[in-house]
């Protein structure tokens, strides 16, 4: 049984289908990645399964359980965390508060939430700047901080949205590695993500988008050879 | 947390030998900054914390203050039943008006609008009530010589001196022991970011409602002294927008969303009451002193936006 | 910081009172500490009354009165702050206060001076519960909100032989905050009570911050009443003015049982000749007594923009009341000014009605009150004929005839 699975998934807006019978799944311990062209309905997607929008129709498995129509906070407590594609670190609060909030999903004493805080972000590097005010963070690090307070929720899958817009060749490098340590030690990842060489470097199993809908579904190997995903590409660089 | 903890004692500490070496005068002055501090404390956990901003308050300082009045007047209750009943009271129109926000989906500035309908509400309804007196205002009787304050709740300078300090103490370390729990990170969660928030698992509406319900249940508490202190109640000064406005100065000025912010802004905002109405009085100038605490208040705002508290703290850490 | 204690005051003052008497109420002037809300929402009348507050002083000095020294302290139109600055006065060493203008702001500073055994002179303040809470300290100048309309509706009652006539139905129009509403519920009780033949056919009730009120006016002329009374402040009086004006709508009569407003300067301003005629029944300085035209003059040439009404009235009046007490005290004590207040008599005195005296609750139940007029934009008293200083003009001349 599949850790995630999303059965004819939709979403409409106003006559807008951005997300149009959309289904897939995602293994424990996986890294899946979902990729397309920008407006493909990437983020929508992530919205339905991370509770954030209530889908028009379709259905979210997670673990066995119906969980379609959950509000975020409840899907954090079954074990789904997520990053943001815009980072909202938390400004006032220190690197360590920010965790601390995700932490506290389970934990309900001061010093338990705080040692799980820390744990996180070890996992992502960020324990030396751990009270310095997260106003005061670069972008690779405030990323990372998203990934920390998701990660000290304890999920069981990780929702990674466009972890590395906006970074630059060298800082990507570093938060590969940290995520593929975070899998490593058992979280389950689905990424969005439109680095492809990133893409590449992690995903064991991609799912391709197009104009909301699913247009390939399988590894690597298979979806850079899919003809449907060529044209999805090219004719968008050729309309360009 | 001990640090705040050492803090909270030695100001209340030092404030408690207050009535040794100050006189009548200074101690009423001081027991009314104390009772607005309070206020700020009270409206400080719904603004600073959760980010939820009221701009109603004076509901539940005339809810409470009424209740108190009421019950001792009308029905004989004594104030040490009709203070926690006010409370109670008002922690529950706290929280069906936070969950009236939600149910309708009202945030931001919104919300504030439907604070400040639900005060207005109450203020009207109250007008036009005989029981309680309408526009022509409820009064307590005057006290009899032989009064004993701890009984009645009601005495001079020094009664409500030591009850508004008693009461701004209780704030302040419930405002410091929230501020490290759980509920303390989850509603700075709230106000930082909502979605970043429910991400993490907070539970919005649940924590919304409480914070509220604590806001306003202090502030009803805090509305019964009020009254008891004042002797007469009339809905617009209770229940006013005049207040409600005027209990959100200390917390700005002070520091939004810190500890000891509204105690720091109502210290400071009470002696410049003071201080420019003996200048109007000199200057022979009418209303000179509002226009010197507008401007002091404006001044503030401006040039130390984050409010006095985390300004002088940011000096004090610079200099280090 | 020096704290002085009840004790040391009280002791100073026995020390006082050990030498003679007048020696010592010459030698040190005794404090009077005035709290009035001369800033904020209040500050109009709250400045008027402390204008009666200073000519008083000064007329009194002049006069060889005892010597007095007056400190003031202003609320800034916030009832709590009253006991604050009451608080402040008495540790300033006042041993009198006289306020606060405000119900609210006169219990605040009363909760104080109870205590501190300090005498409050009420210059200005009309809830009914000032004199009934139970305050030994408290003496009331000023009538309460119920004599105010008995008074008032008194003149009403009289105006038949006055001009003749009396209408036949009345529309009441108030505005709905403390004074507005029991002035008509008093009106109404009252009405019955006393069988008055004029029938009210409604009553009708506005917001204190309506902007507009033409509704209400129209529903007024609807009723098609003869007389029309409205119990107003200022803003509202003119509002209304200017929409009978505007509806063309002219009974025979305009009295106000009781209103503030359409004596004051910012009327007869604002509406000019529209506001005369316009009747109101409320406490006022008598005409007929010398002094009174006295002290108008001095008031006309210290304050050439101002109109002398009945807030400074009852202030000046306040003043010499205290002054009288620290007389007949022969000192600043304020127990001594406590037993004097209590037997207060005074006969001779400007604001109209039979002798100052306090019964056991502080109230002074001798105030009478009087039928103004507005006439070529200046009140004048029309009634009770006892007072009168000029002629009731009825009925009313329509709006499209005055020049």
């Amino acid at each position: 049984m599949s850790l995630l699975a999303v059965e004819a998934l939709s979403r409409n807006f106003a006559g807008l289908r951005a997300v149009s019978e959309v289904s897939f799944c995602v293994e424990e311990g996986s890294i899946t990645a979902l990729i397309g062209p920008n407006g493909a309905g990437k983020t929508t997607c992530f919205n339905l399964i991370a509770g954030a929008l209530k889908p028009s129709s379709g259905r979210v498995i997670f673990a066995g359980e119906d969980v379609t129509g959950l509000p975020p906070e409840a899907l954090c407590l079954r074990g789904i965390g997520r990053t943001f594609q815009i980072v909202r670190p938390m400004p006032e609060l220190t690197v360590l508060e920010n965790a601390m909030v995700g932490a506290f999903a389970r934990e309900s004493r001061l010093a338990a939430a705080e040692a799980v805080a820390r744990e996180a972000l070890s996992r992502v590097g960020l324990l030396p700047k751990a009270g310095m005010p997260a106003a005061q963070l670069t972008l690779p690090d405030r990323k990372m901080l998203e990934v920390a307070r998701a990660l000290a929720t304890r999920p069981r899958l990780l929702l990674l949205d466009e972890v590395m817009a906006g970074l630059r060749a060298g800082e990507a490098g570093a938060i590969v590695e940290s995520l593929r340590a975070v899998n490593a030690a058992g979280v389950t990842i689905l990424m969005i993500e439109h680095v492809m060489r990133v893409v590449m470097a992690l995903a064991r199993h991609i799912v391709v988008l197009h104009h909301g809908e699913k247009i390939a579904d399988g590894t690597p190997e298979e979806v850079t050879r899919d003809p449907a995903v060529i044209r999805s590409y090219l004719g968008e660089r050729g309309a360009a | 947390m001990r640090r705040g903890a050492i803090a909270v004692a030695a100001f209340s500490g030092l404030l408690a030998l207050g009535p040794l070496v100050l006189d009548g005068y200074l101690l009423s002055l001081l027991a009314l900054a104390f009772a607005f501090a309070f206020f700020g404390a009270a409206w400080n956990l719904m603004m600073g914390f959760a980010g939820m901003l009221s701009i109603g308050h004076g509901l539940y300082i005339g809810i409470g203050g009424y209740t108190v009045a009421v019950l001792l007047v009308t029905f004989g209750v004594s104030p040490w039943a009709g203070l926690p009943l006010a409370g109670l009271l008002c922690a529950g129109l706290g929280a069906a008006i936070a969950w009236t926000g939600f149910r309708f989906a009202v945030r931001g500035v919104y919300f504030a609008l439907l604070t400040l309908a639900a005060a207005e509400l109450a203020r009207i309804l109250f007008e036009h009530w005989p029981f309680v007196g309408g526009t022509g205002g409820f009064f307590l009787p005057a006290l009899p010589p032989g009064n004993v304050p701890l009984l009645t709740l009601r005495g001079g300078p020094e009664f409500f001196y030591f009850a508004f300090l008693l009461l701004l103490t209780a704030a302040l370390v419930l405002t410091l022991a929230i501020r490290h729990s759980r509920m303390g990170y989850r509603l700075m969660a709230i106000r930082e970011d909502e979605d970043a928030a429910r991400a993490s698992g907070v539970p919005v509406l649940r924590m919304r409602i409480a914070a509220a319900a604590l806001s306003g249940g202090m502030t009803g508490i805090g509305g019964g002294l009020f009254a008891l202190m004042n002797g007469s109640l009339f809905p617009n000064t209770m229940m006013g927008v005049a207040i409600s406005i005027e209990i959100m100065i200390a917390p700005i000025v002070g520091g939004l969303g810190t500890v000891f912010g509204p105690a720091i802004g109502a210290l400071f905002v009470m002696p410049v009451h003071e201080l420019s109405e003996h200048l109007a009085q000199e200057a022979g100038v009418f209303g000179l002193n509002t226009l010197i605490y507008g401007l002091l208040v404006l001044l503030v705002v401006l040039f130390l936006p984050a409010g006095i508290g985390p300004s002088v703290a940011r000096l004090l850490r610079g200099r280090r | 910081m020096i704290r002085i204690t009840r004790r040391a005051a009280l002791a100073g003052a026995a020390a006082a009172l050990a030498a003679p008497a007048t020696i010592r109420a010459q030698s040190a002037p005794v404090k009077v500490g005035v709290i009035l809300p001369t800033s904020g929402v209040l500050a109009v009348p709250g400045q008027a009354s402390r204008r009666g507050i200073d000519l008083g002083a000064r007329m009194i000095a002049e006069a060889g009165g005892p010597r007095m020294e007056v400190i003031h302290a202003d609320t800034a139109s916030r009832p709590e702050n009253g006991r604050v600055a009451a608080e402040r006065l008495i540790r300033e060493g006042c041993t009198v206060l006289v306020g606060a203008w405000d119900s609210g702001t006169t219990i605040s500073a009363a909760q104080a001076a109870e205590p501190a055994r300090i005498p409050l002179v009420v210059n200005i303040a009309s809830a009914p519960q000032i004199t009934e809470q139970g305050f030994s300290m408290v003496f009331r100048n000023f009538t309460p909100a119920n004599v105010l309309i008995r008074n008032a509706v008194e003149r009403i009652r009289e105006f038949g032989q006055i001009t003749g006539e009396l209408p036949r139905t009345a529309v009441l129009l108030h505005v709905n905050d403390t004074f507005g509403t029991s002035i008509a519920q008093a009106v109404s009780a009252l009405w019955t009570q006393l069988g008055i033949p004029i029938q009210i056919v409604e009553t009708l009730s506005y917001a204190v911050t309506a902007r507009d009120l033409s509704a209400e006016v129209a529903r007024a002329k609807a009723a098609n009443p003869e007389l029309l009374m409205p119990v107003t402040r200022v803003n509202d009086a003119i509002l209304i003015v200017r929409e009978m004006v505007r509806q063309d709508f002219v009974p025979k009569a305009i009295i106000g049982p009781g209103s503030p407003g359409p004596y004051e300067k910012a009327f007869t301003d604002a509406v000019g000749r529209f506001g005369d005629e316009y009747m109101v029944c409320v406490p006022w300085h008598n005409p007929r007594n010398p002094r009174t035209a006295e002290v108008l003059q001095r008031f006309a040439r210290e304050y050439p923009n101002e109109r002398f009404e009945l807030n400074v009235g009852f202030s000046f009046e306040a003043m010499e009341i205290v002054a009288d007490a620290i007389r007949r005290a022969g000192s600043g004590d304020p127990a001594a000014l406590h037993a004097a207040l209590r037997t207060t008599d005074i006969q001779d005195h400007i604001m109209y009605g039979g002798p100052i005296r306090f019964d056991e609750k502080g109230q002074n139940n001798n105030i009478g009150g009087v039928m103004l007029q507005n006439q070529n934009q200046e009140p004048k008293v029309v009634g009770p004929a006892e007072v009168a200083e000029a002629r009731a003009i009825y009925p009313l001349t329509p709006f499209r005839n005055r020049r």
